[in-house]
This record gives structure tokens, C-alpha cells and sequence, in this order.
């Protein structure tokens, strides 16, 4: 399972890359689109639909770094009285139930993704941007991040990981 | 009794909003209360752009679909969507009606494709140019920043202006701080709501027509679900629609709203007929044979052959068209 | 099942997933999706959620959150936050709570560059919170004072909240950011005073009292701060950006501050990897908790819960002022457990007309309701803020923070009270600015 746990902080530290790039992208792009209205007075074409597209995969391809890094929000003040094996009872729980809202997000998804795709969907404007790549992107975001739910799950279940990370940490 | 949700994207108060808003409370009086109706605005229950996945997976019964949000979807139901072609927006909704009848690859879009009933054909009436500083010609909007959206990005483009897309919600401010010089492609009770006269005050008619077709529809498991006698209160408050119901109501609201923008200090104008002809020879039929090129024929549309019953269409039915455009109305104030 | 039962059970649920550690975007996700499934039923569910994921992410509007975010983890890495508290405490840190006010004036002043109340609180805590503590002052008024100084992110702007009121309002989206100017300062001085009380028999140390030239000089030190305020709101003042657009131009200026700082360029990889990566989690949680939120609030718009608490509001005949600050304290409850986007969405379209339509400046109702909202950041047991204090300042528990924050709900309270009752406030400079 450890095997397991690190391919998958192995995937999700290339897919925060992605993440990353569509970020510095938006910081850039929205700026140059700014410059060149302002100098040749043209916006650039299909701009405003690829920000859209770089929010969606900033979100979808940065899902994996926000649980390695312990991002999502939890409010552990009743569990962190619990004796230790109820806590971590809990706290694997709660990730399976994590899972479970993944799992119930990834497979419409992936309806949506699948039907996208044979549409070859776009985006309307002066300039067609094709959106179905997006939505593949979403439904694997999600995928993965059920897949990383559950194992971060059995890791604590297992007591090779602290139900709360801020207990390792204070360690 | 049957509960129905009616799932709008844009608020009650918008151009279409005033039809279906009629379409929903006669149906709840005439089916005796059988029928009823739960209304939700702005896209409340849905957001924009997933109204017709949801009338298609039947998560809401009923709702206004506005190709531009679908290109993807509808592409059979983007060749009806003009500018420069159907004179008045009464007119446009029977042409939509007739060729929705005619042209079977449009019927079979939305009642296989996408499962539903098309209880009636609507529009968007008409679009005003919006602009900051007054215009008196075509060449005055060369190198202008215009807010659009859809096909009417192409228009601006074409008539030499730069399109610029933009939220809805950033527009007001955008005009009011010059990172735009003008609006098009919102109708003019949406312009008007928006209070875009407080900064740009000049409308104008360009020529380019009625805006935008619209469509009301059901999803059809649950039209097949109504009882006959409700079925027929459908189709008769559509046929009342199509019989002159829409134009009445229509001109009461623009009626309304020319009023409250003209108190604001909107001024609606015209551009010069030799203007408008200018303009519509730069916009057709080049954005009409691009749609049959470029969306209609590798969809294997046959685009030539929905035009032309396009054509006999706003041939036949023009003459009667008489839903007057905001610039008329207040002329006859 | 009752649609009654049904809501206060998908209500209960959203406590008990919480209480037992689920993450909170999935608790409210789950609670939602019981809710739906009660009301109507899995597949329904299951069509519902199709398009759920992408759109809420695919939404031009919200590209405002990373961009402001970014431009506060840059500014943040290139030290300055942590000049601008040294600024403030020059001014304020021989006075009794003095460097809990220099952490309220480090929020106010970041607000500023920040459009997010998370993101302030993110970098102010990492800053104030390490001085108090080494000064020796109560950990709850310490991390209290930061997490409520966060809001100050939403209200002074530029800000992402108030965009999103003037987006769902259609009310002119300049007009909002003017409009939340003065009442920032107000919050502002009445979180200041109430420090002082509080913290009257703090026996903590204080900073010796600095001279008017050593104040003026370390003013001058905080110049990034005042760029990027021209920057943001100049940019957009002027005509020459959108918000988005000041967002991205800002976010890039802060970059070139962060490259070309002195502290900035030692370690400058890793530093710009954080910066990126922390800006990335941080969206990633915001719109997870969003799209949670947005499954539970399409439930109760579902079930048309808010319209029948509101339409049973407006229907009492109760007279007008009441009835607006009736629906305003209902934001206290909704708060509790749901992010500001969700309750604007879910309680706007009712109350707006409502509220407009009893003759009240929508502009006041705006920053009344963004108030209120924000409270909601601070109160207990979903709290953004606090939740991201806790998470900064590991040594400090979640119940301490909130505990803390109380003190601040009070003194907000006192701040609703005043703009509630003087709407010249908050109404003066838009209206003198930008006309009525
Ligand atoms: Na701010
Ligand atoms: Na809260």
C-alpha cells in the first residue's frame, strides 16, 4: 500500500505541474491581452474562453497536491479528544466519505466528458476554443483524486499515517 | 396534480421572460390548477449553459434555450440564428415556427437529439448598438471596443470593430471606465435593465433586424406524461403566441421600457438607410454561407436547403410583420 | 418523506459529517446529495451532477480568486507583510494590544492588494502571529484578531465578494468596490478600539513608542504596497482593466517585485514553487468547498427553502426596516455553515427585489450583506478564516480560534449596527464619485 500511496504523490506532483503552468499562464496571458488591446487594440482571440479552461484545470490537475499538502478543509476539535483509535477510526472514515463525494462527482463526470467528446464541444466567440479536452482533464481529476481519498483512508486506518497531519508535524 | 419546474437562465424581468411568464400562469389557470409550476429565475436551480443537459436528463421540466449558449448542440437550430435577415422579431418567430415544421434535421435536433417538445418558438426582439460617443455612420465604429457575445461578435468584427467578450456582470463598469466604447448584442429591455444608458447613452438601429431566436421547451417524457386535454392547452397557448399574443405582449413591455430609458436620458436614434444597406452588405449572406460552410455541411446539413425555406419563409411572412422596434415606438410617443 | 424533515435532517447531517472530521467540502456535498436523493432520487442526482464540476470551475468570473491569491503569496514571499507590519507597529505597538491593532492595520493595508479574505488572513497570521506570541499576548486574541482581520479582504477593495454581489445584483460593479472603501475603515477603527478594551489588562510587553520621523521613514519602507494598490485599483478606477485583468497585471507585478526583492532572490525557485503551489491548493479548497456548497444550496433551492423562509419574512408585515434587518440577521444561521458565494446566490435573488422593492439604496444593502457574510467566515463551525489561522499557527487549536474570533463577531456586530442605521456611510463616496 506504501508502494501504492507513493506512485500515486508520484501522479500527483506531475499533475500539479500542469496545474501550475495553466496558472502562470492565466497571470500572463490576461496581462498580455491587457498590453495588446492597449498598444494594437485588439483583444486576442479565444483568450477569454482559455482563462476558463486554465481555472478548470488549475482546480481539476491541483486536486492531488491540495490532500498531499493537507488542503482541504476539517474541523478535528471533537475528534482530536478522542482516544487515538477512535480518532483514527474517524479520520479514515471521513476520507472514505471524501471518496465517496469524488466518486459521485467522477462518474457523470465522465458521462458529460464522454458525450463532450463526441460533440467535439466548443465554446462559442468570434473564435472556436474546444472545451471537450476540459472536461476529460475533469472527469481524470476526479478519478484520481477518489483513488487518492481512498488510500490516504486505508494509510490512516493503518496507522502509518497521523489521523491529523498537524500531530506528525508537532511531533 | 402534475408539479413542474421551469428553469430560466435569465431573470423575470428579461424580453423573453414577459412570454413565458404568460405561457406558464395561463397554463396553471386553464388546466384548473392541475398543472402546476415552479418558477426558478436566473439560473437559480441551474447555471447557465447546463439548461438543456438538464431539460434533456429531465432534472427540470421545462425551460427557455438560447442557441448561442449551445453551439456545440444545436447546430441545426444556429442556422436560424441572423442578423441583417428578418426585419421584425414577430416575424422571426414565425419563420422559426414554419421551418421547424418543414425542415426535418431541426425537428429531429430537438426531439430526438435532445428529447424534447418544442411548446413554442421565441426571440430576444431587437439589439441595440450601444455607444458612449454618438455615431452617425458605419465607419465611426472602425477600431471600437464592442462588448460581445455569439454571432454577434462576428457582426461587430465584420462591420470593423473590435470584439471584446466579457461577463455580463463586468460590462457596466467596463463602459463606465472606457475599457469599452459600446455594447451589442443585448436586447434592449436587458440593455435597459442593465442601466447601460447611464453611461452610453446613444442607441442605435443598425439594420441588423429582429435578434436572436429563442425557444421554449419541454422535456418530452413529461409532455407524453400530460394528459391530452393539458397537451392541448400547450399547443393552444402556443398557436395564441404565434396568433398575435406575442406581439401584444412584447409591445407593452418595449412600450414600457422605451419609456423609463427615454426618462433616463437614453437617446434611441437610427442610422441613415444608406448606412444600414452598408452594413447589411458587409454582414450577408457572407455570415450565412459560412454557417452552411463551415457548421452545416461537415455536419452533413444540408444548410443551402434550410436557407432557402428560410428565405420563402420571411418572403411569406414579412409583409404582416409589425412588432415595432424601440426607435419607432418612440417616435409615436 | 416531508420536504421539512427531509431539510432539517440534511442540515443535521452536515454537523455530524463535520463533527466527525469529514473534509467540509464533502460533508456539505454529501448532505446535499441525501437531501436531492430524499427529495427526488439517485439518478436525478447523478444527471444533476454531470456538468456540476466543470462549470463551476469554467467561470470567468471567479478567475479573480487565484489571480488575487497569487498576487498575496508573491507579495508575501518577497517580505511585504512583513515590512508593513513593521510599519504599523511603528505607529500603533506602544498602545495596549498595540501589535494585535499592528496586525488589524497589516489586514487592512494588504486588503488593500488582496481581493480574498483567506488569503489575507494567510498572510498577515504569518507575520503577526509569530510577534504576539514571542510578546508574550494571549494565543486566542492573537489568532482571533488575524482571522478577523481577514474579512477586511472582502470589504476593502479590491474584492472578490463584493464583484460577485454587484455580478448577481446587476448593480454596477465599480460602484460596489467604491462603496466597501469607508465602511473598511470603519471596521477597521471599531476592531482597533475593541482590541484596546479587550486587551486593557493585557500585561504583555509593548513596543517602545516611536518618534513622528521613525514613523513616516518606516512608511516609506511599505512603497510595494501602495504600487500594487495603484496598480489594482487605479487600473481599474481608470478605465484601463477589469477586475479579472487588475488581478493578473497585479499578480505579475508582484512577481517582478518578488524576483527583483533582496530577500526575494535568495531561494528564488523554491520560493516561486510555493507561491504557484500554496496559490493552487488554496483555489483547489475554495472552489471544492464551493461546488460542496453548490450541491447543498441547489438542494435547498430545490426544496425553495430560502424563498419560504424569506417570502414568510416580507409576508409578515412587519415594517420595512425590520424586515431588511430580519433577513440580514438570517445570514448569521445560513453562516454557520455556508461560504459567502453559496448564501449570496441562494438568498439574492429573493431578498434584493424584496429589498429594492421597499425602497432601500442597493449599494447599502450590498456591504450590509457582504458584513454579514463575512461574519460567516469567522463563526464557528464553518469558518474559513480560523480554519486557515488554525492551520498557520498549529500550536493554537481550532476551538481557541474561534474562541478568539468571538470577540470580533461582537464588534462586527457593533459595525452592522452603525452602517445599518447611518446608510450615508456607506452610500457618500459612491454616490459622490460616481453620481447616483
Ligand atoms: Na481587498
Ligand atoms: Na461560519
Amino acid at each position: 500500500m506504501e508502494r501504492l500511496n507513493r506512485a500515486l504523490e508520484r501522479v500527483s506532483h506531475g499533475l500539479t505541474w500542469v496545474a501550475l503552468a495553466f496558472l502562470g499562464f492565466m497571470m500572463v496571458a490576461i496581462t498580455v491581452d491587457v498590453v495588446a488591446r492597449a498598444l494594437i487594440g485588439s483583444a486576442v482571440p479565444g483568450l477569454f474562453e482559455m482563462t476558463e479552461m486554465s481555472m478548470v484545470m488549475v482546480v481539476f490537475m491541483g486536486l492531488g497536491a491540495t490532500l498531499v499538502d493537507d488542503g482541504h478543509i476539517r474541523v478535528t476539535l471533537m475528534t482530536d479528544a478522542l482516544p487515538l483509535h477512535l480518532s483514527r477510526g474517524l479520520a479514515a472514515l471521513g476520507w472514505i466519505l471524501a471518496a465517496l463525494t469524488f466518486l459521485l462527482l467522477a462518474w457523470p463526470a465522465t458521462q458529460e466528458a464522454a458525450y463532450s467528446f463526441s460533440i467535439r464541444e466548443f465554446r462559442w466567440g468570434y473564435f472556436h476554443v474546444p472545451v471537450w479536452w476540459a472536461k476529460i482533464a475533469t472527469a481524470f481529476g476526479l478519478w484520481f483524486a477518489a483513488l487518492q481519498a481512498l488510500v490516504h483512508a486505508a494509510m490512516i486506518a493503518t496507522g502509518r499515517i497521523a489521523p491529523d497531519p498537524r500531530e506528525s508535524a508537532s511531533h | 396534480a402534475t408539479s413542474l419546474k421551469f428553469d430560466s437562465y435569465v431573470t423575470e424581468t428579461a424580453g423573453p421572460s414577459w412570454i413565458d411568464r404568460w405561457f406558464l400562469d395561463e397554463l396553471e389557470k386553464r388546466s384548473g390548477g392541475e398543472v402546476k409550476v415552479r418558477r426558478y429565475w436566473a439560473g437559480s436551480l441551474n447555471k447557465v449553459g447546463e439548461h438543456l443537459g438538464a431539460v434533456r436528463d429531465g432534472t427540470s421540466e421545462m425551460t427557455l434555450i438560447s442557441p448561442g449558449y449551445y453551439q456545440a448542440e444545436v447546430p441545426v437550430t444556429r442556422g436560424l440564428e441572423w442578423y441583417f435577415r428578418v426585419d421584425r422579431a414577430d416575424t422571426l418567430q414565425l419563420v422559426c415556427r414554419d421551418v421547424y415544421e418543414q425542415f426535418a434535421p431541426l425537428r429531429q435536433e430537438w426531439e430526438e437529439r435532445h428529447r424534447c417538445k418544442v411548446l413554442y418558438w421565441t426571440n430576444w426582439n431587437y439589439a441595440p448598438l450601444v455607444m458612449r460617443e454618438p455615431i452617425t455612420s458605419i465607419e465611426d465604429i472602425k477600431g471600437k471596443k464592442i462588448r460581445g457575445y455569439g454571432i454577434a461578435t462576428d457582426v461587430i468584427q465584420r462591420l470593423g470593430g473590435v470584439a471584446v467578450p466579457m461577463a455580463a456582470g463586468e460590462v457596466y463598469q467596463a463602459l463606465e471606465r472606457g475599457v469599452l466604447d459600446g455594447v451589442y448584442g443585448f436586447d434592449f429591455v436587458t440593455a435597459v435593465a442593465y442601466k447601460l444608458h447611464e453611461i452610453a447613452p446613444n442607441f442605435y438601429d443598425i439594420g441588423d433586424g429582429a435578434h436572436a431566436p429563442a425557444v421554449t421547451v419541454m422535456n418530452r417524457g413529461v409532455f407524453e406524461g400530460l394528459s391530452a386535454a393539458n397537451q392541448q392547452i400547450c399547443t393552444d397557448l402556443a398557436n395564441e403566441l404565434y396568433g398575435g399574443k406575442f406581439t401584444e405582449i412584447y409591445d407593452r413591455v418595449l412600450t414600457d421600457y422605451v419609456k423609463k430609458a427615454l426618462a433616463e436620458g437614453a437617446r434611441l436614434q437610427s442610422l441613415p438607410e444608406a448606412e444600414k444597406a452598408k452594413a447589411r452588405a458587409l454582414v450577408q449572406p457572407a455570415e450565412t454561407q459560412q454557417w452552411v460552410d463551415t457548421v452545416a455541411t461537415p455536419a452533413g446539413i444540408d444548410g443551402a436547403a434550410m436557407q432557402a425555406l428560410i428565405d420563402a419563409a420571411i418572403a411569406r411572412h414579412a409583409p404582416a410583420g409589425r412588432l415595432r422596434r424601440s426607435v419607432e415606438i418612440a417616435a409615436e410617443l | 418523506m416531508d420536504i421539512t424533515l427531509i431539510t432539517l435532517l440534511a442540515v443535521g447531517l452536515i454537523f455530524v459529517l463535520l463533527a466527525i472530521g469529514t473534509p467540509v467540502f464533502a460533508a456539505l456535498a454529501l448532505s446535499g446529495a441525501f437531501g436531492i436523493i430524499m427529495s427526488e432520487d439517485l439518478s436525478f442526482l447523478l444527471s444533476r451532477l454531470k456538468s456540476l464540476p466543470f462549470s463551476s470551475a469554467a467561470n470567468y468570473s471567479l478567475t479573480v480568486i487565484p489571480l488575487f491569491i497569487l498576487m498575496g503569496a508573491f507579495a508575501h514571499q518577497a517580505q511585504v507583510g512583513r515590512r508593513l507590519f513593521h510599519v504599523a507597529n511603528k505607529w500603533v505597538g506602544h498602545l495596549p494590544g498595540g501589535l494585535a491593532m499592528a496586525g488589524i492595520l497589516t489586514s487592512a493595508g494588504f486588503a488593500a492588494t488582496s481581493g480574498s479574505s483567506v488569503a489575507t488572513a494567510a498572510t498577515v497570521g504569518a507575520v503577526a502571529i509569530p510577534e504576539m506570541k514571542r510578546a508574550g499576548y494571549d494565543p486566542r486574541l492573537a489568532a482571533g484578531s488575524v482571522a478577523a482581520g481577514g474579512v477586511l479582504g472582502v470589504l476593502i477593495p479590491p474584492s472578490v465578494l463584493l464583484i460577485f454581489y454587484a455580478a448577481l445584483t446587476e448593480v454596477s460593479a465599480g460602484k460596489m468596490l467604491i462603496a466597501g472603501f469607508v465602511p473598511g475603515i470603519l471596521t477597521t477603527i471599531v476592531f482597533m478600539a475593541g482590541t484596546a478594551i479587550v486587551a486593557r489588562h493585557n500585561i504583555a510587553a509593548r513596543s517602545p513608542r516611536a518618534g513622528w520621523g521613525e514613523r513616516l521613514r518606516a512608511t516609506g519602507q511599505a512603497w510595494q504596497v501602495l504600487v500594487l494598490f495603484l496598480i489594482v485599483l487605479g487600473g481599474i478606477y481608470l478605465g484601463l482593466v477589469t477586475p479579472t485583468e487588475a488581478g493578473a497585471i497585479g499578480a505579475l507585478a508582484a512577481f517582478l517585485m518578488l524576483v527583483l526583492s533582496r530577500e526575494g532572490r535568495r531561494g528564488l525557485g523554491g520560493r516561486l514553487q510555493e507561491s504557484f503551489r500554496s496559490t493552487t491548493t488554496t483555489t483547489v479548497m475554495v472552489l471544492f468547498t464551493m461546488i460542496g456548497a453548490g450541491i447543498f444550496s441547489y438542494f435547498l433551492t430545490l426544496a425553495q427553502v430560502p424563498q419560504a423562509v424569506a417570502e414568510a419574512i416580507v409576508g409578515s408585515g412587519v415594517p420595512p426596516l425590520l424586515v431588511v434587518g430580519i433577513l440580514l440577521l438570517l445570514y448569521i444561521p445560513l453562516g454557520m455553515f455556508l461560504d459567502a458565494f453559496s448564501m449570496m446566490v441562494i438568498t439574492l435573488p429573493i431578498m434584493f427585489p424584496t429589498v429594492t422593492g421597499l425602497g432601500f439604496d442597493p449599494i447599502w444593502f450590498g456591504i450590509l450583506c457582504v458584513k454579514m457574510c463575512e461574519i460567516g467566515l469567522i463563526t464557528p463551525p464553518v469558518g474559513l478564516n480560523c480554519f486557515v489561522i488554525a492551520g498557520i499557527d498549529r500550536d493554537t487549536p481550532l476551538s481557541d480560534v474561534f474562541r478568539g474570533a468571538l470577540w470580533f463577531i461582537a464588534m462586527e456586530m457593533v459595525t452592522v449596527l452603525i452602517l445599518f442605521f447611518i446608510p450615508v456611510i456607506t452610500t457618500w463616496l459612491p454616490d459622490t464619485m460616481m453620481g447616483r
